[in-house]
């Protein structure tokens, strides 16, 4: 089981811990978070409650947090649906090494008992915190603590933390990576190697995204789409034949085939569904990084929404050719990150709402919406080849090494859009900056 | 869209004074809404069936523009120009009127709202523009 929050909710609760670090290191110090679980496998942090001086008892060579700071958490989570509550304390001497005290051990199955009595079924995480090093547990109902393995920190960068008690040394990676180590390192790779990710989208951008990041490293893939492959696709779809087409094959299937041939050690899962339907979106509650490669703007919205209100890291990318009558007049390759803290999609102005509405009309329905002249014909094949399709690819794939091992220079606000036609590469700006956004709560605050 | 809140919606839109219901025709589902009153004299019933298309991406993706009976006059024995052919949906002849927004749908938009909108277009008669 893994814990997931975000940069800003984390730099919070690191302050208060490093209290214990930065001053004489004789006082223990605690922090009280919210607990949400996401699927059988994740729980989410999304709420602190910062502890006043009265709120912890540091007098007794062991932490005390008191009854009032607890209750106030807990009647809050508990009036919220939330699962339990986590609760941070540190050791001020432990380094590189931490575990659990006698006293820990002896209080907090008090604690949890108590907690139960007033809120039955809750599940609740403790975290204590070294220097240099966390462990952590969960109780989870009708059962003993059990070990949490990993907290993902996701903002500008993604950062993981070893949940296991002491500094984790990486192992040596396989020769494969050798010429890579540069660029990706050790720890980061061991990083790519562990992390699920899930590509949405197996069509021209989705198929390159795999390859990319099976070379880069990354060992648990998952890949969704239930399009089959089409003639007009053999133009940008890897690995993909004429008897593909013939005998109407998957596009997931095509990428699962070429996954199995090649001698790397990553992981392949497919899925042959659609992210707007509950029970495939379902499977994402497991996933650490979600990379969207789909050109329709429901699905688009529905992952973007679903990021924001799970903390998900999000990449998304796409390419657009631009035409005017019968003259080329753009080509763009675009890459967007959604993280917690940071505008969306939506407040970024990269989903419309109109193309939405018509995307959800049946076809002769929405011939007739069209036919009113109002709107854009969303029928029309846009354009599409390899090469533009790979310059996204190839940007999301090194902004995705960059989160786990940062070397951007201005890699904060990652939306960036490359012209082919004018040789330029831009950050894109947010659409309505006035506006708070109604999908993210987004307010435009960064300059 | 979900069951729950298509029969929120309905239930809503029944308790504002609206016959409304839901139809689906080839995949497509419709709010239908019999009996709406005309609101002006330049027509020449006083009520009138409407016929609304519902995206399944509902309600982020909105509603736009409807369908009305086909039997909708002025009194002048013209169709109004805003109503264009349209054919056969559930058995029943409509012309489709071209109604629109001038500002994005809104979560706080719901099948009743939509309803208002589409009978300002009776309500304004033969200046309907
Ligand atoms: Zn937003």
């Amino acid at each position: 089981m893994i814990i997931r929050t975000s940069e800003i909710i984390w730099t919070q609760i690191d302050q208060i811990l490093n209290r214990s670090f930065n001053q004489n290191r004789t006082l223990e110090w605690g922090i009280i978070g919210v607990v949400e679980k996401l699927g059988d496998e994740v729980f989410l942090i999304r709420e602190i409650f910062l502890p006043t001086q009265k709120d912890l008892d540091q007098s007794e060579g062991g932490l005390i947090f008191s009854s009032p700071y607890i209750r106030r958490a807990q009647l809050w989570a508990q009036r919220q649906g939330k699962s339990g509550l986590v609760f941070f304390h540190t050791h001020p001497l432990a380094n590189d090494q931490v575990s659990f005290s006698w006293f820990d051990d002896t209080q907090e199955p008090l604690l949890i008992k108590n907690l139960r009595e007033i809120w039955p079924g809750s599940e609740h995480i403790s975290i204590v915190v070294g220097k240099n090093a966390y462990k952590g547990r969960v109780y989870l109902q009708g059962e003993r603590a059990q070990d949490l393995m990993k907290l993902y920190v996701i903002g500008r960068t993604i950062k993981v933390i070893s949940l296991f008690g002491n500094r984790v040394q990486p192992p040596m990676p396989s020769h494969i990576f050798d010429r890579a180590k540069e660029v990706t390192s050790a720890g980061a790779l061991q990083i790519l190697k562990d992390m699920k990710i899930a590509i949405i989208g197996a069509g021209g951008t989705g198929c390159l995204m795999v390859e990319l990041l099976r070379r880069a490293g990354c060992g648990n893939l998952l890949l969704i789409d239930d399009d089959i492959v089409e003639d007009t696709n053999l133009n940008r779809l890897l690995f993909a034949s004429s008897t593909d087409v013939e005998e109407k094959n998957k596009k997931v299937s095509v990428a699962l085939r070429a996954n199995d041939q090649c001698v790397l050690e990553n992981k392949l899962e497919i899925i042959d569904g659609n992210v707007t339907n509950p029970s495939v979106l379902h499977k994402l509650s497991g996933i650490d990084l979600l990379i969207g490669c789909i050109d329709k703007d429901y699905p688009r919205y529905v992952l973007n929404d679903f990021a924001v209100k799970y903390f998900m890291p999000y990449v998304d990318l796409g390419s657009e050719i631009g035409i005017a009558g019968e003259k080329l007049q753009s080509l763009d390759a675009r890459v967007t990150y959604v993280y917690p803290g940071g505008p969306c999609l939506n407040c970024r102005g990269l989903i419309d709402h109109e193309r939405i509405r018509l995307e959800g009309l049946q076809l002769q329905e929405r011939r007739r919406h069209i036919g009113l002249g109002y709107c854009q014909d969303i029928d029309i094949k846009q354009p599409a080849v390899m090469e533009l399709n790979m310059r996204a690819a190839s940007f999301a794939a090194l902004f995705i090494r960059h989160l786990v091992q940062p070397f951007l220079d201005q890699g904060g606000e990652m939306d960036f859009r490359e012209s082919i036609t004018s040789m330029t590469i831009k950050k894109v700006g947010l659409k309505s900056p006035k506006m708070e956004c109604a999908v993210c709560g987004y307010k435009y605050n960064f300059v | 869209m979900e069951q729950t809140l298509m029969l929120k919606q309905l239930s809503e839109a029944v308790a504002g004074g609206f016959n409304a219901c839901d139809r689906m025709e080839n995949g497509q589902l419709y709010m239908l809404v019999n009996g709406v009153p005309t609101l002006n004299k330049d027509w020449t019933i006083a009520t009138v069936d409407m016929l609304i298309s519902v995206p399944n991406t509902y309600p982020v993706g909105g509603l736009d523009a409807f369908y009305i009976d086909s039997a909708l006059m002025l009194h002048n024995g013209q169709k109004h120009p805003r109503v264009q052919p349209a054919p056969n949906i559930l058995g029943k002849s409509w012309g489709v009127v071209s109604w629109h927004y001038n500002k994005p749908w809104s979560f706080s938009d719901t099948f009743l709202t939509h309803i208002y909108h589409c009978q300002d277009f009776l309500r304004k008669g033969s200046r309907s523009n």
